[in-house]
């Protein structure tokens, strides 16, 4: 062993340790951007899952809802009710935890944790799965999304009947570009206005919650409805979906509901290509 | 407690000298084999349904395949990992994959030794850098990449590497290098005192991917959230351990002088006034642990205190749980073996967290030993209370006959922290546990286990019994319940049963169990995941060669 060597060895460790000590200062700053994208024609679907006893929940409520505020004519926000931490904050109130809920997260694989929301369906390689559980990148990828073209144009009518309360919804949409993969439909009904208590990680309990975009119905089938399994740019297809809304209490007030539709590829690569809504009145 | 190298220099010098001595012409062969099976059967009275494994798949495996091999001064090794509609990566869904978990070629030059491959290691105690395994909960953080170890004369050696963290088959995007020098020192060979002093450095600088999100987050920021992000992140720490006598020290000091990471508990602005929890911050992190020790006579002595302030230190900067994990904070409550003793575990906080823990173990002749342990867990300011344990434990030893074991554990586990239970009541326990293991002869022994914890509060107060039957050096046979005698929140008092026996012959051993299982959360250095409900069948092998 030559002495000298290591004795060199240690002073340059230790000085190059000493010297490394800040060199985050070396870098060149980065600057922030302005993030809001103009005049997009894509509207994007937010399936949030979320519940009344996650007590993280409402930062993600907030969050998506912040984000619904921006984008109010190109995004759709979905919050689904699932059974992880989805029972009523207090005993008695309305429950949430519609079977549709469940069957939509399970369609899209199980939960981590929550707050989640899966962004036009779009798998992430990183998280394994659909479903994203840092609320702060949800805006990015919505903006991601926006930023892409449609390859469908999709058109949503709404007819209610507020005597019998018979909704019919049709959906009319064209392709934009040859689609060579199945495309299916689908179509759902959310309610706003549900007051209900929330639990809250900062003061245990939001009494009286204003619950928005609650997923009460999927009128189609959870995978979807297959429309063809392939479109040429151009073709036109459409849909109708006839349902009666039931009468309740809490749930399924006519001048809170929206109905959604969206079109996506099929079961296994589930991608929503383009989506739209409107008030049930 | 932590295990220290009291002397890692002369470690060193003796695995050197052993490693030469065997650098023959000749291939050296090893390796092991793990496998654990479940079978889940459906139990929706337990909790144990509505995720893969128990509506549709009934089945789930995990399984490792080490060889290790050397030849020539060369040392290598391969693992190939398999998981088949395995729930160990998350709790509630099913993840099936399998390939090369590992593999690694190491080289000794003269006083260089090299190595390539996925590298395990740590700096000190762990704080900034552990690359680590641990299976019970898929934890596998090695690093892909290259190391570099140079030995200075017989006590000392420096170390660097550089690689990105292992991601299952992936890496995360990120790269991490280090280096560290580490050594003894003792004024002679007749000393008292000796000292094993060290430092490390670890730098991780994010891919640009990552930086881009960064950069699109916080532009989303409202203006006073926001900051500029950056690529790059050092981590320091200085470490020793001082001998004298009968008493050791240990002492680290780590420090970041700013990383990114997610607070979830920093107040958010959101665009319209409203405020939100959690958000990306920018801030300075650090770790200050100490250990002393004393052993002499039949009296042993260790006390510890760490305090961890902002010491989030991950691959990158949007994962959770128990995932890209760079460093490893020394957890600071006991482990307790016992069913029921072990229920309730406090998670390392890595973002405020102030801690000690005592633990006095005494021998009176041949016959009796007593120990005693107490912890505490507060806030950074030691102002919250978030656990605290007293644990007492006396053994009577009949040698060559039977023992017995006795003990009281009081907790206090604030639920709201560790399980995210806003709003529930603090946690308090009393489970006093008793352990008998009579031995017939050399062959035939029989270990019989109770625990009784009196809880008001989340799970309500259980009985534990478990009765094991040893017949060396082949048979093992176990059979045990738990059953809930004061069942809270309109839950059901239902017994959890297991049934089982394991075979030894020689390096393999074979079991097979029947169990059923409450949730709960299983915990391993401070690190804790969910463990769901189980019902079913389990089986396993573990194979040396």
């Amino acid at each position: 062993m030559n002495m000298d060597f290591g004795k060199a060895i240690f002073g340059w460790t230790i000085a190059l340790c000493a010297g490394l000590f800040g060199c985050s200062d070396w870098e060149r700053p980065i600057l922030l951007k302005t993030n809001v994208v103009d005049a997009s024609q894509r509207v994007v679907v937010i399936e949030e899952f979320t519940g009344m006893s996650c007590v993280n929940c409402p930062t993600g409520i907030a969050i998506s809802n912040a984000i619904a505020d921006i984008y109010p004519d190109n995004v759709v926000l979905i919050a689904i009710h699932s059974k992880f931490l989805g029972q009523p904050a207090t005993k008695g109130q309305t429950d949430l935890r519609v079977p549709d809920a469940q069957a939509v997260e399970d369609f899209l694989g199980s939960w981590l944790a929550k707050p989640e929301a899966a962004i036009n369906r779009l798998y992430s390689a990183p998280h394994m799965g659909y479903r994203i559980g840092n609320p702060d990148s949800w805006k990015s990828l919505v903006e991601a999304e926006l930023q892409k073209a449609p390859e469908v144009d999709l058109r949503i009518q709404v007819n209610f009947n507020e005597t019998s309360r018979a909704l019919r919804v049709l959906l009319e949409g064209t392709a934009r570009v040859d689609i060579a993969k199945p495309v299916h439909l689908h179509c759902g009904i959310t309610q706003s206005g549900i007051i209900a208590d929330q639990l809250d990680n900062s003061t245990g309990k939001l009494v009286n919650f204003v619950h928005r975009h609650a997923l009460l119905k999927m009128l189609s089938s959870v995978a979807g409805d297959r429309l063809s399994n392939s479109l040429k740019s151009g073709e036109t297809f459409a849909r109708e979906y006839l349902f009666t809304l039931p009468v309740d209490s809490v749930l399924w007030k006519a001048e809170d509901c929206n109905v959604f539709g969206f079109a996506s590829r099929d079961e296994n690569e589930k991608y929503i290509l383009q989506a739209a809504e409107a008030p049930v009145k | 407690m932590i295990n220290h190298a009291k002397y890692p220099g002369r470690l060193v010098a003796i695995l050197l000298i052993t490693s030469q001595l065997q650098a023959q012409e000749s291939l050296l062969l090893g390796g092991g084999f793990q496998l654990g099976a479940s079978v889940f059967l459906r139990d929706s009275q337990i909790g144990a349904y509505n995720i893969p494994q128990y509506d549709y798949e009934l089945y789930g495996a995990e399984s490792w395949f080490d060889l290790n091999a050397s030849y020539a001064g060369f040392t290598g090794g391969l693992r190939f990992d398999v998981f088949h509609q395995s729930n160990l990566l998350n709790p509630v869904s099913s993840y099936t994959a399998h390939g090369i978990g590992r593999w690694y070629l190491r080289k000794e030059i003269d006083q260089l030794e090299l190595e390539a491959g996925y590298l395990y290691d740590q700096i000190g105690s762990g704080v900034i850098y552990r690359a680590y395994e641990e299976r019970a909960q898929l934890l596998d953080n090695a690093l892909i990449g290259v190391s570099a170890r140079y030995q200075l004369g017989n006590d000392w050696f420096v170390k660097a590497f550089t690689g990105k963290q292992k991601n299952l088959f992936e890496t995360y995007n990120s790269v991490i290098k280090g280096i560290h020098l580490s050594g003894y020192f003792s004024p002679s060979d007749t000393s008292s005192w000796s000292i094993s002093p060290g430092f490390g450095f670890v730098n991780r600088s994010f891919g640009e991917e990552i930086v881009q999100q960064l950069t699109t987050i916080l532009s989303d920021y409202e203006t006073t959230d926001q900051f500029s992000p950056y690529y790059n992140v050092n981590a320091f720490t200085f470490y020793n351990t001082l001998n004298w006598k009968n008493f050791n020290w240990y002492v680290e000091a780590a420090f970041k002088p700013a990383d990114i990471y997610y607070d979830p508990a920093a107040v958010r602005t959101l665009p319209k006034g409203q405020t939100a929890l959690g958000k990306l911050v920018s801030g300075k992190g650090s770790v200050l642990y100490t250990s002393m020790g004393y052993a002499g006579g039949q009296l042993g002595i260790t006390a510890e205190v760490k305090r961890t302030e902002g010491m989030i230190f991950r691959a990158e900067p949007f994962l959770g749980l128990n995932r890209g994990l760079i460093g490893y904070i020394p957890p600071m409550a006991r482990l307790n073996a016992y069913r029921l003793n072990g229920y309730y575990y406090p998670a390392t906080q890595f973002l405020d967290e102030m801690a000690y823990q005592i633990d006095v173990k005494y021998g009176i002749g041949d016959h009796w030993n007593f120990s005693f342990n107490t912890s505490e867990i507060r806030d950074a300011d030691f102002d919250v209370n978030h656990y605290s344990e007293y644990h007492f434990e006396c053994i009577y030893k009949q040698p060559g006959s039977w023992q017995l074991t006795a003990g009281l554990q009081r907790q206090v586990f604030d639920q709201a922290l560790y399980y995210g239970k806003t709003g529930e009541p603090v946690v308090k326990t009393w489970t006093p546990f008793a352990e008998w293991l009579y031995r017939f002869n050399r062959k035939t022994s029989l270990r019989i286990e109770s625990q009784y914890m009196y809880n008001r509060e989340d799970i309500g107060s259980w009985v534990f019994v478990a009765a094991e039957l040893g017949l060396a050096p082949h048979w093992l046979f176990e059979c045990s319940d738990m059953y809930n005698t004061l069942a809270t929140k309109g839950r059901e008092n239902i017994h959890y049963p297991a049934l089982g026996m394991a075979y030894t012959r020689g390096a393999n051993r074979f079991s097979l169990r029947y169990v059923k299982q409450i949730e709960g959360i299983v915990c391993s250095g401070g690190i804790c995941r969910l463990e769901p409900a189980f019902s079913g069948f389990r089986a396993s092998i573990n194979s040396t060669f």
